[in-house]
């Protein structure tokens, strides 16, 4: 029945302990071999089987009572694993944590005092496992490698107290009253490796250097978001001075140069742009913050540049970079966040940028450009389609239609700004309820945008100005008295700031055919209108309609409805 | 009526026997009944996935008023024959302690034979075994004991086993234990520290020994002492005795709930089980693979022999057997569920090899399949479209970096001339050549045969002229072990290229009015006094330089040198050009006096050169100061070198190694602390670009200088003692500098050497493009002017030459622009053509190789 087995030859008289150890070295050697490989089916092959490896020594290890002299192989086992692990998946997970408590637990194990300080949770036990380590020596440079792993999970977990404390437990500093993690982390100093310790992926001291990085750059992006910018300050230039990997030295030098264009230090800023610019493969956030510091110095020719410069840069697809078998620091890093400094938006956001930039500074033509490259890319299905309920950030379609309906105008391109407009309208038509008595219950449903009916009416509006552009009043008179029509029966309440400046151009034009009774009846709606308080005074106009203002001076407008007052 | 009925299950060739122990019923008052042992025969009929009975047999135990169990049944051989027979051991429980014993063999001719019987005070209870032989195992108050046919009586062991796990019969040494020895450790032993190769101080250790002998045969090299408290199990699956050593391998289970295996001594593998409290092991022969069933109290699991994963569990189960039950040639495991209510054992089980055979007398509850082998199956499904997405990836991500490369350039030139345009520059500093022209101008010429200036050089020194006053500030020499150091302290004004100073010893020969030279090694050294080179997380925030730059759209030029160099104002530069000559041959002499000359080379034109020679004052030298050790610096004990002549002796004699350090990944901004904390350096306060290393005797004194370019690049230069100190320092600093960090000796000379060499061989290209021109039948036009004109610039240019050969190009295409533009109907004589195209095609080989080797300093893009 049992089938032979077949003995090796060779007889190993290695013990346990050396064995093992032999064999961790042999997978990090494996791991750090795979890592070099470069982008290549065998490198992940080869770093899951160390991964595996690591996993079933680790099983062995703890197979077995817990035993002084094994346990720094066994933690270091245990760290060698969590890195390379968590590099691989390019993140924490709670069962690093419970690798963490495992090998904590088995220190106690040594100790005889498991139990009880289980319920106090991960931070029991690190406090009871550092007290108890008083009395182990040997095992304090495996502790402070496991504390090194334990900080970066808490550290991306924000779990910040627990981190504090546990630095300061290891700092040995006796109820310090300091909050200060940064200075923490500075005075944490883990034991050195000697030299015939088992080999790590990562040492603490490493680790060290990784969170000091990290965490000075969480703070210093907390700071500049919050405001406070020297302090802000003090945590990036810590954070740059650190050992910090290239791509996370670009964010870094882009987010100094926000922090000091917000300083009034201009100057300095755009040498720190320039310095994120020359170091790394990511060029979109510096780019973007040089543009809001040429617009804040009013440059506007290096704003635009830089702006195009982004939209050219984003129109790559960044090439990843192969990640490392170790903890480093973007995996402790914040997620993206598009309120971030760092955030630079999508191409064709960036593009909007440049295209507004451009016909708010009056380069019309560049502006004509950049909105009708725009609309060939959202249109292209490049990007998600034409979306009714108004983006939280930045414009949404009806709007960029708008805009580029204005641009095309001022550009004196009224035939492309009708083609333009009746597109919008034909997209729009469907949001639109046919009946306008059904605006109401729909605006109480809130089913549709409140800001349809307002693009319409601006719609009506520009179009209105693309027949005057042409030449033919009549056919303006028709649109800006369905705007008006449109405004008059929609915002009884809202006062929209648009129509004032349709029943102005309304006004203007049946002025200039000479209907004159039309012309003073809407000027008394008008007037009737402009008593009513002026809530919204502050509210700042949309693009579009800025652009329409600007057809008008205001002297004329003023000397215009004089004439109807003193009439 | 069951309550009275004890039943076990057994298998045997592939039938399950069913054993049924009815006893005599002691609460009647009736007749005592006499207990009969019942047998079945079961055999799997695959028609009706059922079993069937095959045949019965019973047995009657003559035993009256005793209370009968069954202790165990197994199969075990029987020594007579070597073959493998069913047995079943019963317990009778006599009066006054006395317990009697029977182990029956089942034949297949359903006839049970009494094959040892056998009457023990004591009751077997602990360690009981019943293995081949059949030999009959058990402990009693910590002794262990044994019977078989063969001995005919109980015999005690004498070993002090604290556990036997095995009993069998090896090749050619006969029956063996195995099992786990106390060890008494002698005081000394126990006493010491405890050893690496065995970690803790066990106080049991399995061993094999003799059944008969009790001859220990191997303590080591069966399981490791480590695991003698945590084993509960062992299957032996081979054993061998080569050259007189045992070689075991075996399968255990321990109280941590893994299954290991063990060879030689040494674990291999190891699982865990899922379940807790495993009890037992059976190997399963089904077919390719083979699988280990582990029996747990109600539950079992297989894991597959090869990768020791698991591969199939269940739970709620009362028995595993295995054998090969439906006949297929191979074994498959037959589960019999437990609380089944029908009162035959055989009503609800599964058979299952974990492949394709399975029967089931209704579903189980089974997780094989869905939890282990479909991930298996899915994960070989999609290897292969992976692989093929990775490589497309692949190609893609390559196409992309290129791509990315390009842009980036384009971005990062944009961005430049950008700022170009904004920013106000200051006057351009004075730049080399006109440094030199100045210099040249107030300073008087010393030309002509060497002798003879040297002469005119002597009259001029005693006052110490003017010139060299504004050239030279100090003049002072030191000794280090057998050499001399002379140096020489210019004006900070001065800027020197490299290769184009040398420092002079002249000594004067006693009797007569010249001079002897003295053979010398230069050596310039620049050191800043400036403090703020330190870090570089603050780019190019160096001093007022760069507060001074203004944000202005109508501005043209930049000012390179504060600008990109960002580089320490030179007024905090000491430079020092230093001498270095062996000291023994002026020992000799009892007194040396000797001059020290300067002298700089500077290129006219592109050919010739001219020399100009500064006298640096006279030495005096006797050997009373030699031997009084006045300017003697010993190889520094203190930590710092705070004299400044001292450490400009030590960077003069100490070996020079020049290091480029890039870094793919991450920044070098923390080098300085690395320096400082790694290499135990500590910075010179007056020059704190350079670390002294304080470290271990051998590195003790070696000089760090660093210099960072950009955050990702820098130049280390390193003064050791010897190479083999350079080796430690390199090995040292490689364990604490970041991943992907490359190191590059720059062997081939300084950066500012390379290109001005460059810019020297461009010249010369230039001036035969010219002569090429000229020599085209008198033709004036302003191609050699233009030569001339860039010739002038080039001084200039240099600082911008040096970024790379790209630069070259366009000069290159304006003169063949101008060539073609003059016309290619214009004569000139073929030979002449011919040499000077061969000059030309040289030099621009030379001028290639040379921005070839230039380009080699560019930090990485």
């Amino acid at each position: 029945m049992s089938r032979q087995t077949p003995l090796g030859s060779s007889v190993p008289q290695a013990s346990c302990l050396d064995l093992w150890r032999e064999k961790n070295d042999q997978l990090v050697r494996q791991a750090k071999v795979a890592q070099d490989l470069g982008l290549s089916p065998r490198r992940q092959q080869l770093a899951q089987d160390a991964l595996e490896g690591l996993r079933g020594l680790l099983q062995s290890l703890q197979g077995l009572p817990a035993a002084v002299l094994v346990l720094p192989l066994e933690l270091t086992v245990i760290c060698n694993f969590i890195t390379l692990r968590a590099s691989l998946a390019q993140g924490f997970t709670e069962d690093q944590a419970q690798d963490i408590q495992r090998g904590l637990e088995r220190v106690l194990e040594t100790q005889k005092q498991v139990g009880p300080r289980l319920e106090c949770g991960l931070r029991g036990l690190w406090n009871s496992v550092l007290h108890a380590s008083s009395l182990l020596p040997e095992l304090l440079p495996a502790l402070h490698h496991l504390a090194g792993l334990q900080a970066a999970l808490w550290l991306s977990t924000d779990h910040l107290g627990d981190l504090t404390l546990l630095l300061q437990t290891l700092n040995g500093s006796q109820n310090g009253s300091s909050e200060d993690l940064l200075l923490h982390l500075k005075t944490w100093s883990p034991p050195a490796k000697e030299s015939d310790d088992p080999l790590t992926l990562q040492d603490a001291q490493g680790l060290r250097d990784i969170l000091l990085t990290a965490f000075a750059y969480r703070q210093g992006l907390q700071e500049l978001i919050v405001g406070n910018l020297p302090r802000a300050l003090i945590s990036l230039h810590e954070a740059a001075s650190g050992l910090c990997p290239r791509p996370v030295l670009v964010q870094v030098y882009t987010m100094l140069g926000t922090c000091l264009r917000k300083m009034g230090n201009p100057q300095r800023a755009l040498l720190y742009l320039i310095a994120a610019l020359k170091g790394g493969l990511i060029c979109g956030p510096p780019l973007l913050e040089a543009s809001r510091l040429y617009q804040q110095l009013g440059n506007t020719a290096a704003e635009l540049e830089s702006l195009e410069l982004l939209v050219e840069a984003l129109s790559v697809t960044p090439s990843s970079e192969v990640p490392h078998f170790l903890i480093e620091v973007e995996l402790l890093l914040p997620q993206p966040d598009p309120a971030s400094p760092l955030h630079c938006g999508t191409l064709s956001q960036v593009k909007h940028l440049l295209a507004s930039r451009c016909l708010q500074t009056g380069r019309t033509e560049d502006a004509v450009e950049h909105y009708l490259d725009l609309l060939a890319l959202l249109l292209d299905g490049w990007e998600p389609k034409f979306s009714p309920p108004p983006c939280p950030r930045g414009p949404c379609m009806p709007e960029i239609f708008l805009e580029a309906a204005a641009a095309l105008i001022q550009a004196g391109q009224a035939q492309d700004a009708l083609t333009i407009c009746e597109e919008l309208l034909s997209r729009t038509s469907s949001l639109l309820p046919k009946m306008p008595w059904l605006w109401k219950d729909a605006r109480k449903g809130t089913k549709e945008s409140p800001h349809c009916p307002p693009w319409v009416s601006a719609t009506y509006l520009l179009q209105g100005q693309a027949w005057m552009q042409l030449g033919d009043p009549k056919q303006a008179i028709s649109e800006f008295s369905r705007c008006l029509e449109l405004l008059f029966r929609y915002i009884p309440k809202d006062k929209e700031q648009g129509n004032g400046d349709a029943s102005f151009h309304l006004l203007q034009t049946l002025r200039r055919l000479d209907r004159r009774d039309e012309a003073t009846a809407l000027w008394r709606r008008l007037e009737a209108q402009t008593k009513l308080p002026q809530e919204n005074a502050t509210w700042s106009l949309p693009l579009y309609l800025e652009t329409c203002l600007s057809w008008i001076r205001p002297p004329d407008r003023e000397t215009l409805l004089e004439d109807f007052r003193t009439s | 009526m069951s309550s009275n009925e004890q039943e076990r299950v057994l298998c045997y060739n592939g039938e399950v026997l069913v054993f049924q122990l009815s006893k005599g019923n002691f609460a009647d008052k009736g007749p005592a009944e006499i207990p009969i042992l019942h047998v079945r025969r079961m055999v799997f009929d695959r028609e009706t996935s059922a079993f069937v009975q095959k045949s019965t047999g019973s047995f009657s135990i003559k035993e009256e008023n005793s209370d009968l169990k069954i202790l165990c049944c197994n199969c075990v051989s029987d020594f007579r024959t070597g073959m493998n027979l069913p047995y079943i051991m019963i317990q009778c429980n006599e009066k006054n302690n006395v317990f009697k014993y029977f182990l029956l063999f089942l034949h297949s001719t359903n006839k049970f034979e009494k094959r040892l019987s056998f009457r023990l005070s004591h009751e077997l209870k602990d360690g009981l075994g019943v293995f081949n032989g059949p030999l009959i195992i058990w402990k009693h108050v910590k002794t262990f004991f044994y019977l078989s046919p063969q001995t005919s009586e109980v015999i005690t062991v004498s070993i002090n086993f604290s556990s036997i796990e095995w009993a069998g019969e090896i090749e050619n040494l006969g029956m063996v234990l195995l099992g786990q020895k106390k060890c008494y450790l002698s005081e000394e032993e126990s006493t010491s520290e405890p050893s690496k190769s065995d970690y803790a101080v066990w106080n049991t250790r399995f061993c094999v020994c003799f059944l008969e002998s009790e001859e220990v045969i191997s303590d080591t090299y069966i399981i490791p002492p480590a695991y003698s408290s945590v084993i509960t199990c062992v299957h032996v699956c081979a054993t061998e005795f080569v050259n007189n050593k045992l070689r075991m391998s075996l399968i255990a289970l321990t109280r941590r709930n893994q299954l290991i295996s063990f060879q030689n001594g040494t674990p291999k593998s190891v699982c865990q089980l899922p379940f807790e409290d495993p009890c037992a092991i059976q190997l399963m022969d089904s077919g390719e693979d083979r699988l280990l069933i582990v029996s747990f109290r109600s539950s079992a699991c297989g894991v597959w022999e090869k990768n020791f994963q698991v591969a199939a569990k269940w739970e709620q189960i009362s028995s595993v057997l295995i054998d090969d039950f439906i006949g297929t040639g191979t074994e498959q495991v037959l589960l019999l569920l437990k609380d089944s209510l029908n009162s035959d054992c055989l009503s609800s089980f599964k058979i299952t090899d974990l492949d394709n055979i399975n029967y089931s007398s209704q579903t189980l509850d089974c997780n094989k399949g869905d939890v282990f082998e479909d991930k298996e199956d899915n994960r070989y499904l999609v290897i292969p479209a992976l692989e093929r997405r990775v490589k497309i990836s692949y190609l893609f991500i390559n196409k992309e970096v290129q791509k990315h490369l390009l842009l980036k350039e384009k971005v990062i030139l944009k961005s430049y001339k950008a700022l170009m345009n904004l920013l106000q520059g200051k006057e351009c500093s004075t730049s080399i050549a006109e440094e030199v022209k100045l210099i040249m101008e107030c300073l008087v010429t010393l030309c002509g045969e060497e002798e003879n200036h040297v002469h005119t050089c002597d009259k001029n020194l005693p006052g110490n002229s003017q010139d060299s006053k504004q050239l030279v500030e100090k003049t002072w020499y030191r000794v280090i072990d057998d050499s001399l150091v002379v140096g020489v302290k210019t004006t900070s004004s001065l800027k020197l290229p490299l290769n184009q100073v040398t420092l002079s010893l002249l000594m004067d020969e006693p009797h007569s009015s010249s001079f002897r030279l003295i053979k010398c090694q230069n050596r310039v050294i620049k050191l800043s006094r400036d403090s703020f080179s330190a870090p570089f997380s603050v780019p190019y925030e160096k001093g007022p330089e760069a507060k001074r730059i203004k944000l202005t759209v109508d501005i043209q030029e930049e000012d390179e040198e504060s600008f990109v160099c960002g580089q320490s104002s030179e007024k905090e530069c000491v430079q020092i050009v230093t001498a270095v000559t062996s000291l023994s041959p002026l020992l000799a002499l009892s007194q040396v006096s000797c001059i020290v000359l300067l002298q700089i080379r500077e290129r006219e034109n592109g050919n010739s050169s001219e020399h100009r020679f500064f006298p640096c004052g006279r030495l005096f030298l006797s050997l009373e100061d030699f031997s009084s050790g006045k300017y003697l610096v010993t190889f520094p004990k203190k930590p710092i070198v705070e004299q400044m002549e001292d450490l400009f002796a030590l960077l003069a004699t100490l070996q020079k190694t020049c290091f480029q350090i890039t870094s793919a990944r991450y920044a070098l901004t923390s080098m300085k602390t690395w320096l400082l904390e790694h290499m135990e350096c500590e910075v010179i306060k007056k020059f704190p670009e350079i670390c002294f290393c304080k470290g271990s005797e051998n590195l003790y004194g070696t000089l760090f200088h660093w210099q960072q370019r950009t955050p990702f690049e820098g130049i280390l230069i390193i003064y050791s003692r010897n190479q083999s100190v350079l080796f430690q320092c390199l090995r040292n600093l490689t364990r604490v500098l970041p991943i992907n960090c490359s190191l590059k000796n720059l062997k081939s000379g300084s950066e500012d050497f390379l290109s001005d060499h460059l810019a020297l061989t461009l010249e010369k290209e230039l001036v035969i493009l010219g002569s090429l021109a000229s020599a085209l039948v008198k033709v004036e036009n302003n191609l050699v002017q233009s030569c001339e004109a860039s010739k002038e610039n080039s001084s200039g240019v240099l600082t911008v030459l040096s970024d790379s050969k790209e630069n070259i190009q366009p000069y290159r295409e304006e003169l063949q622009r101008e060539k073609q533009t003059l016309g290619m109907d214009l004569k000139v004589s073929g030979a002449l053509y011919r040499e000077l195209t061969l000059q030309l095609a040289e030099v621009q080989l030379k001028s290639d190789l040379t921005a070839q080797t230039l380009s080699d300093y560019m930090p990485p893009l």
